[in-house]
């Protein structure tokens, strides 16, 4: 499979993209002198030859040991990822469910009488939310909801109540896809022959709709979950900054500002892995859904 | 009393391109046990018959403007969605043209056979599969018991036509609507599903509705014909009456275009002209543009299925008015 | 199939046939119809005008700051407010609009070009050349994009910032290239990030062209591969291509927006409406309008330009007709 040269292909890319751009970790720091400069760049082996350095990283990588952090002093990357990683993945993890539930709920809701009420109302929130991005959305809704209202805090994860609005606003924009993907992907199925078939055996517009259609309807919902995780993930970079939540993503964020070589380089690399994972668990899913497939892998 | 009464079901579909007059105020009867064949050309509206009696057509664009069809005391037409639904599957099925897309390709063949007996409430789950597994080995298909838990991707054309005829008949309905089941068969199965339904039926004495373009297939096996053209029925009687009694050109000119009973080595014979644009209608008869009969009394008048004894009717003006002899 | 089961529906009407449809008469019509895409045409249509044309008019420019009017409420001097810095959120919507619609444009051409070209290439030379340049296109695909074009920002950001440190201390040179570098990078970056799927697409339409009859009728009359591609292929695939690009403008939009919102796209003083709502959002607590102006605008943009994509969808692909 793919999954090393690719990750392989990132790391260089990374890598020599980051050293390629002038400017070291290190050289914003005003106060010190240009002796402890050499010393820190010394320290953190940033004097050696550009390929040895590369050489250097890559055999860590392979031990599992993404480096140092450079900004962050004493701490490895490593734990600072396995410290940020879980509540991105909270996060990552109620925007999914608030972005299926919402988009599948929706979504099936205008399939049923196409181009009537039904069809017109829930289609256009969809189009609304796929025309309102995270950063759009996300202060918009800290605007009114803890601005005027006062119900939730503007940012922060500590309680409960505060990955409400976090999620709402990265599941949101996804549950608008999802929803149109499922309208289409309903309307399909319902206007192929066995539907009628299901009919003509007397069974009601539910089940008909629950039954038949759904499995295949889903189809391209499912389809969009691996390009959704990947959209996920950069949505998170934003919805972090904006609601001021201590994630990957905003590590990642920072981490490219503050040139932080080894903490961009770790996650970036954590990222492709995950996507590389998921895109294979949205594969198999997809095979199990659908039977002529399994035939044919 | 008929099982099933219908009395000027007209269907028209209002599209873009103007209303199309699908269906154009359609009669007949059909006795217990009995065997229809509704015989016509693509767009004679034969399909969307019976279609319409059960419900099956979108609406919107398609619309039943005006008709009934009494089955066993209830209009099908002008009943409740519940209502229509208990008798669909339940004491009328149909079977569809196109067996390879008539399954759902995404359940189990057992999970289809059963589905009509659980939705009516006939059958447990365990008494249904029974009931299927038996279904299958009676339609024919050989190792029923392993094959049953299949797909139907897995079965070829023909078989997928005997599992739905399986799944129409498990119900035990008083009316069986097959939409030109062989159609989409090869020659050699298609005797074989007919010899099938022909079977099950005289197990089931259930009436059975034959719709189809190909005269062979009624000949064998219908009681009654209705010849469909334009929208309309011209000409309705006994197999014998129609094949050996044709009183209406078009059915006269059906009978002459079977290439089996043309002389070797002369050109075939055809219907001259195309089928008519059912968005536009005729004044008079719509076949009289195709036919050599027609006078002027056929493009004005429009015609009206008359009875001209023992159970044969035509629409056929000038026959109706005896000068002219098909 | 002999004649009498033709189905009358499916032959074109005698007056149909002297008129001739051709395809894009026919989705013209269809797209006339369809009201909401011509509401978003019209929208898109006056937006661009505004923001092209508008700026001439004015007598504040998007950059001049007076600080002793920072954050006041929209007014009749200001129509729509100022921000923090004292600027006319008015002039700065509108020069704001032009950016973002230059990005997209520039974007767009970018994947198109390399887009087209690739997929026609590939699709039509076929073989192993197609499967190697199939390959190199999952590859790519399975890249985590959005991370890298962010990479490539803060990359191109540090190299403009040190050109023009460079330029101005080296050589005494006072000049706005890192914005206009910062700028070029954009499209670029956005637009080698987007051609992926146009790639394949066309792909896919030069696969099914090829089988067809008149591809094979140019090759027998002698016609260079070069010439078969430029004047036979590429009109033919013109039709998803349209479609696609339609849907890709927004959605270069939102990217651009997007990176200027995390400060990696249009740097200051200019301004994108990305920039804008990521000025605003901060500003929000006390000045609400700084937000919402730019972000309904945005979004009827985005709103417009969906729709119209939509409307050419469904104008263009004849089976997606709804009856």
């Amino acid at each position: 499979m793919q999954t090393i040269p690719v990750l392989l292909t990132v790391a260089t890319l990374t890598f020599f993209l980051l050293r390629l751009a002038p400017g070291g970790p290190f050289d914003d720091e005003k106060v010190v002198s240009k002796e402890i400069l050499a010393a820190i760049n010394e320290h953190y082996g940033l004097d050696k030859p550009l390929l040895t350095q590369y050489f250097e990283y890559m055999g860590g990588l392979i031990k599992g040991d993404l480096g140092p952090s450079f900004k962050y002093p004493n701490r490895t990357v490593n734990e600072l990822i396995a410290e940020a990683f879980p509540v991105s993945m909270e996060l990552g993890f109620y925007s999914i469910m608030v972005a299926l539930m919402l988009g599948l709920g929706i979504g099936l809701i205008a399939s049923i009488r196409p181009n009537t009420v039904t069809d017109y109302v829930p289609s256009s929130l969809a189009m609304t939310g796929i025309c309102l991005p995270t950063f759009v959305l996300g202060p918009l809704l800290i605007l009114i909801f803890s601005i005027h209202l006062q119900w939730f805090n503007a940012s922060g994860w500590h309680f409960q109540s505060d990955k409400i609005l976090p999620a709402l606003t990265l599941g949101g924009f996804y549950a608008a896809y999802i929803a149109r993907l499922t309208r289409g992907g309903m309307l399909e199925i319902l206007s192929q022959d066995f539907i009628r078939t299901a009919r003509a055996k007397g069974a009601s517009e539910l089940r008909v709709v629950l039954f038949h259609a759904l499995k295949g309807g889903v189809f391209p919902v499912i389809s969009f979950l691996g390009p959704a995780v990947a959209g996920l993930i950069a949505g998170s970079f934003v919805i972090e900054t904006i609601f001021h939540i201590p994630g990957l993503g905003r590590f990642f964020v920072q981490s490219a500002f503050n040139r932080d070589y080894t903490l961009v380089l770790g996650t970036v690399l954590f990222y492709s892995f995950l996507i590389i994972i998921l895109n294979l668990v949205v594969d198999i899913l997809l095979v199990l859904l659908n039977p002529k497939l399994k035939f044919e892998s | 009393m008929p099982l099933l009464d219908v009395n000027d079901l007209t269907t028209y579909f209002h599209t873009r391109n103007g209303v199309v007059r699908a269906v154009d105020g359609v009669s007949f009867q059909v006795e217990k046990g009995e065997t229809l064949g509704i015989v016509g050309e693509s767009g004679s509206g034969k399909s969307v018959t019976c279609m319409s009696m059960l419900g099956l057509i979108p609406q919107p664009p398609g619309r039943i403007e005006r008709g009934t069809a009494n089955f066993d005391g209830t209009d099908l037409l002008h009943c409740s969605q519940k209502e229509l639904q208990t008798i669909r599957g339940r004491r009328i099925a149909m079977i569809f043209q196109d067996p390879m897309t008539s399954l759902n390709p995404y359940l189990r063949i057992e999970d289809q056979l059963i589905e009509p007996l659980l939705i009516h409430g006939l059958a447990d789950k365990k008494s249904a599969r029974q009931q299927a597994l038996a279904m299958l080995d009676a339609v024919g298909i050989q190792d029923a018991a392993s094959r049953i838990r299949g797909y139907p991707h897995e079965f070829s054309g023909g078989m997928r036509q005997r599992v739905m005829i399986a799944m129409a008949l498990i119900t035990k309905p008083d009316v069986l609507i097959a939409d030109e089941p062989t159609t989409a068969l090869d020659v050699t199965v298609q005797a074989q599903i007919l010899e099938l339904i022909k079977k099950e039926q005289q197990e089931l004495g259930t009436a059975v509705i034959l719709i189809t373009h190909d005269l062979g297939v009624v000949s064998g096996f219908c009681d009654r014909i209705n010849v469909m053209y334009g929208g309309k029925i011209v000409e309705s009687g006994s197999t014998s009456d129609i094949f050996y009694n044709p009183q209406h050109p078009y059915n006269r000119a059906l009978q002459n275009s079977i290439p089996a009973m043309q002389a070797k080595g002369k050109e075939l014979y055809t219907i001259p002209g195309m089928p008519p644009d059912m968005s536009r209608p005729s004044a008079g008869c719509s076949f009289a543009p195709r036919c050599e009969h027609a006078t002027d009394l056929c493009t004005s008048e429009p015609p009206e299925l008359q009875d001209i004894g023992q159970a044969h009717t035509t629409a056929c003006l000038r026959v109706q008015r005896e000068n002219l002899k098909p | 199939m002999d004649n009498a089961s033709v189905n009358a529906d499916t032959l074109p009407s005698p007056d149909q046939l002297e008129k001739g449809q051709s395809l894009w008469l026919d989705a013209w019509h269809r797209l006339y119809k369809n009201k909401m895409a011509l509401a978003g045409a019209m929208f898109i249509g006056s937006m661009v005008l505004l923001c092209f044309i508008g700026p001439f008019f004015l007598e504040k420019s998007y950059s001049d700051q007076d600080l002793s009017q920072a954050l006041k409420a929209p007014s009749a001097e200001y129509w729509l407010g100022t921000d923090h810095l004292g600027r006319d959120q008015f002039s700065r919507i509108l020069f704001g609009g032009r950016i973002s619609f230059l990005v997209a444009l520039a974007a767009t051409i970018v994947s198109l070009f390399i887009g087209v070209l690739y997929g026609t290439v590939s699709g039509y030379l076929g073989g192993k050349i197609d499967v190697l340049m199939m390959r190199i296109i999952d590859t790519l695909y399975a890249l985590p994009f959005t991370i890298f074009v962010i990479l490539l920002m803060v990359f191109a950001k540090d190299l403009g910032d040190s050109v023009e440190t460079w330029l101005r201390e080296g050589l005494g040179w006072d000049t706005d290239i890192a914005l206009q570098w910062n700028l070029f990078l954009l499209f670029g970056a956005i637009g080698v990030v987007e051609w992926l799927t146009m790639a394949r697409i066309v792909r896919g339409q030069v696969l099914n062209l090829r089988r067809q009859e008149f591809i094979e009728a140019c090759q027998s009359l002698g016609l260079s591969t070069r010439r078969i591609i430029v004047r036979h292929m590429i009109p033919n695939v013109l039709g998803p291509v349209i479609v696609y690009t339609t849907l890709t403008i927004p959605a270069i939009m939102l990217l651009e927006a997007f990176l200027s919102f995390l400060g990696l796209g249009v740097q200051p003083p200019m301004s994108s409406w990305g920039l804008l709502i990521k000025d605003g959002a901060e500003q929000m607590e006390e000045s609400s309008w700084m937000l919402l102006y730019p972000g309904v605008i945005f979004a009827l943009t985005l709103f417009s330009l969906n729709f119209l994509g939509d409307g050419l969808r469904d104008a263009l692909d004849p089976k997606t007709s709804k009856d």
